[in-house]
């Protein structure tokens, strides 16, 4: 899919994005692409600043790290699936090992999707659209 | 005439002597009286005149034994011999049973012989008695005086019946005992064919026998005493021997009665005696018996105090069991008993055995079949046993065993008391040694339960130290298998946590290069200070990679080259330099103090140069990496001794957030990292300290850690002084 039709799709244009991630590079890079892509982009550097934000800014999408300081992107994403202005956030786990255990855990603390670093950004920008068409739709 | 006396089941022979005035009546039963066995005689009554003279007459019991259940006793009366007392004598001799005649031998007595012996056949004849089958026996008397008859005279003179005569001095005793012996044998065989016991010689002899054996003044024990003087009785009647012939004679009965009856008295009161000290002796024997524990020890006793009670020199007893079989024999002073070996058929053993009534047995009436012969009569015949006396032992209606006493040559039969005193003995002795048996059988088996009950006891101990000892194990077992499990789980955790922290610490680096690479790719009018910070991002993490990939190589050469440290001399300054060079822009950036102290005079250690580098680069770089901003490192080179060993110590200490106590053990695991694998931030591989350890041991010496949590963390290097070649 080319950053034209993304730019192109109306309900993504100008939608929240939050990177949670401990590594200052991937979330340089990761947001960079976002935003040429079109979309507003937050960082947030461990587990407890994500909860913060997602909480205070209320993105669409969260691409969470699982493995950050101070709190798992596990447990975030429990909390986010348990409050209930957050539980309609859309999830993005990401886990350095692409292991069916880690899908599978991912996936039962309330992720939407899953993607293994290290991943394509075409890949992840696929399916940060899907969950937004998705939430649209809904 | 026999006197029959049911009551008593006694028998009264009347032996009547007869004669003169002062022709030695008195004297001859005084004499008689004095070597009788007072066991078997009465005391000597005498009714007298004041004058000392013979009123009535004289009156001596004498006991010959028993005879078809009846006691035959005989009752010896005197008659007064002066002429006036005629009704006396004639009343005295109402019912005699034979007659002595004491003729006076003196010259001067020929006519008061003859007239005296003419009143006694008119008295005889008064009181219907037969002359010519009346056992008759005559004394001819005081033969030690001057001018007395020659024999034949007086045998001419009184003796025209052929009788049996004896020459006899009654002051000294001579022809007394012979005179009554042929007395007694013929009355008793008189009186045996009344009885109906003539047929039964040997009967009549013992009869016999035991009356010499009564009288005996030779027998031990026997000698004669003194002259006793009668026992004085007064007269009953007040009759006067001098009124008429029925008066007289009533006064006769009424003093022979109460005579009888002073006899019987004393009697009675002997009897009582003997009862009272064989009371006295089955007391004691009892005592005796009962009081020794043992089965055997009861059986002595029994025997030794039998065989003292019967004055018995020798005997014997034979133990028999449940069976009847022979448990044992024990023999006093015989080395062997026939007579309780012998148990055929009407044997006294098996008439014993049968009846369990004690027997006795006169020894020479024994027909060879009952005895065994041989050695025991050889012994027998040294000390001339007369007379046995079987008794059997019995408890509960089975007997025990057989007591067989034997009565030495010299002693009479055994009498009726001693023999109901044997008897009285064994039933006692019986019972005492079921008694003990039982009890013996109780301690046996008590002993035996005691044994059992001690030997289940060390079973059941035993079986619980082995199920104790099999729980220990199974308890070491268990903590083992704990353990063991507990190390899996570890290990699996840490598994997991490894493969986490290596994809995170190398797909990290790639993730941000794949996507600064495409950026720049993707997006080609980025400005260029844009472009040079995704390149300078590229540039970063691929460092960051090499650096990664480098430090698991190192431990992989490490950890494959354990033990091939290359000794060679490394100067302590090079090293460090070449170590710190490329730590010292973290150093800054993290304003960390370090000092390097070196002992004065430690120049060098020997060694791999690489190894060591890499070693002291591992333990720097975790001390900066967990140390806090504007922390402090100190290292301290110096020489050491550990365990007699010269070592080379390079402590490393930090001031940083420590190692909990937990976690020391595992610091030195290969990719071991403290804290939460999803929160905590990786720091490297966590191989650093693991290459270190396996340096320090490649040199012969090991790495120590301690750490005070919250407080900084101590790592000592040491390495052997020599280089390691040992290690």
């Amino acid at each position: 899919m080319s950053a034209a039709l993304a730019a192109a799709s109306p309900g993504c244009r100008g939608a929240l994005v939050l990177v949670a991630d401990d590594e200052p590079n991937i979330r340089e890079t990761i947001s960079f692409i976002l935003e040429m892509e079109g979309f507003q982009v937050a960082c947030a550097e461990d587990g407890e600043d994500a909860w913060e934000k997602i909480v205070s800014l209320r993105p669409r999408v969260v691409l969470l790290d699982a493995m950050m300081p101070r709190l798992d992107g596990f447990s975030v994403c429990r909390r986010v699936r348990a409050g209930q202005a957050t539980a309609g956030v859309r999830i993005i786990m990401v886990t350095a090992l692409g292991q069916r255990a880690d899908r599978e855990r991912a996936l039962a603390a309330g992720a939407d999707r899953y993607l293994a670093k290290p991943f394509d950004e075409e890949e992840l920008l696929q399916a940060i659209r899907e969950l937004l068409a998705h939430s649209r739709e809904q | 005439m026999v006197q029959f006396d049911n009551q008593y089941r006694q028998v009264k022979l009347k032996i009547v002597y007869y004669g003169p005035a002062l022709g030695g009546k008195t004297t001859s039963l005084q004499y008689i009286h004095r070597i009788t066995d007072p066991q078997r005689r009465t005391k000597l009554y005498a009714l007298n005149t004041a004058s000392d003279r013979t009123l009535f007459f004289d009156l001596l019991g004498i006991d010959l034994g028993r005879i078809r259940g009846y006691r035959l006793t005989l009752q010896l009366y005197t008659v007064p011999g002066q002429v006036q007392y005629n009704a006396t004598r004639r009343a005295v001799l109402a019912g005699a049973d034979a007659v002595v005649f004491v003729a006076d031998s003196q010259r001067s007595q020929a006519s008061a012989n003859r007239e005296s012996f003419a009143n006694l056949f008119d008295n005889l004849a008064a009181n219907n008695l037969d002359p010519d089958s009346l056992p008759l026996v005559l004394q001819y008397n005081k033969r030690d005086l001057p001018d007395v008859f020659g024999r034949a005279e007086l045998e001419a003179e009184l003796n025209r019946l052929g009788r049996p005569a004896y020459d006899t001095v009654a002051t000294t005793g001579d022809g007394i005992i012979e005179a009554f012996a042929a007395v007694t044998e013929a009355t008793v065989r008189s009186v045996g064919e009344r009885l109906g016991i003539a047929s039964q010689p040997e009967a009549v002899r013992r009869l016999i026998d035991n009356v010499r054996l009564a009288m005996d003044p030779l027998l031990p024990g026997r000698q004669p005493g003194s002259v006793e003087a009668p026992t004085v009785l007064r007269p009953a009647s007040a009759a006067t021997h001098l009124g008429g012939d029925e008066l007289v004679a009533e006064a006769v009965r009424a003093n022979v009665a109460m005579t009888d009856l002073n006899a019987q008295l004393d009697r009675l009161s002997q009897e009582l005696a003997r009862r009272v000290s064989q009371l006295r002796a089955v007391a004691e024997f009892t005592r005796a018996v009962t009081l020794t524990g043992a089965p055997e020890e009861v059986a002595r006793a029994f025997l030794e105090r039998l065989l003292v009670e019967l004055g018995a020199p020798c005997g014997s007893l034979v133990l028999l069991g449940a069976g009847g079989e022979l448990l044992e024999v024990q023999r006093r002073g015989l080395a062997d008993d026939p007579l309780a070996r012998a148990g055929g058929e009407g044997s006294p053993a098996a008439l014993v055995r049968d009846s369990r009534q004690p027997y006795a047995v006169h020894i020479p009436d024994l027909e060879p079949s009952q005895i065994l012969a041989s050695p025991w009569l050889e012994e027998m015949s040294g000390i001339e046993l007369q007379s046995g006396l079987m008794v059997p032992l019995v408890a509960h209606d089975q007997l025990l065993g057989l007591a067989t006493a034997y009565a030495g040559a010299g002693r009479a039969a055994f009498t009726e008391e001693e023999i109901e005193l044997a008897g009285v003995f064994a039933g006692v002795a019986g019972t005492a040694l079921d008694g003990a048996r039982s009890w013996r059988q109780l301690e046996d088996m008590n002993r035996s339960l005691e044994q059992r009950v001690h030997e289940r006891t060390r079973e059941l101990a035993q079986a619980l130290e082995r199920q104790r000892s099999l729980a220990d194990q199974l308890e070491v077992r268990n903590a083992q298998l704990e353990e063991a499990n507990r190390q899996l789980q570890e290990l699996d955790r840490l598994k997991g946590d490894l493969l986490h922290r290596v994809a995170h610490e190398l797909n990290t680096p790639v993730t941000s290069i794949r996507t600064a690479a495409r950026i720049l790719s993707k997006y080609s009018e980025l400005p260029a200070e844009k472009a040079a910070r995704f390149v300078g991002i590229i540039q970063q993490d691929t460092e960051r990679l090499t650096g990664l990939i480098a430090s698991a190589l190192e431990a992989a050469v490490l950890g494959v080259a354990a033990g091939a440290a290359d000794a060679r001399v490394v100067g302590i300054t090079e090293l460090f330099k070449k170590v710190l060079a490329p730590l010292r822009g973290e150093l800054g950036d993290r304003a960390i103090n370090l000092q390097v102290r070196v002992a004065s005079g430690l120049a060098q250690l020997r060694g791999d140069a690489a190894q060591l580098e890499a070693a002291v680069r591992a333990v720097l770089k975790n001390a900066i990496e967990f140390n806090r901003p504007g922390g402090s490192i100190t290292v301290t080179v110096r020489p050491v001794r550990r365990d007699g060993g010269a070592f080379v110590e390079i402590r490393v200490e930090d001031s940083g957030v420590g190692i909990p106590a937990d976690d020391l053990p595992h610091v030195c695991d290969a990719f071991w990292q403290g804290g939460n694998v999803l929160t905590d931030k990786p720091r490297g591989l966590g191989l650093g300290l693991a290459v270190a350890r396996r340096v320090a041991r490649n040199h012969g010496g090991d790495l120590e850690v301690t750490s005070v949590g919250g407080s900084g963390t101590s790592v000592s290097l040491l390495f052997a002084a020599g280089g390691g070649e040992a290690a």
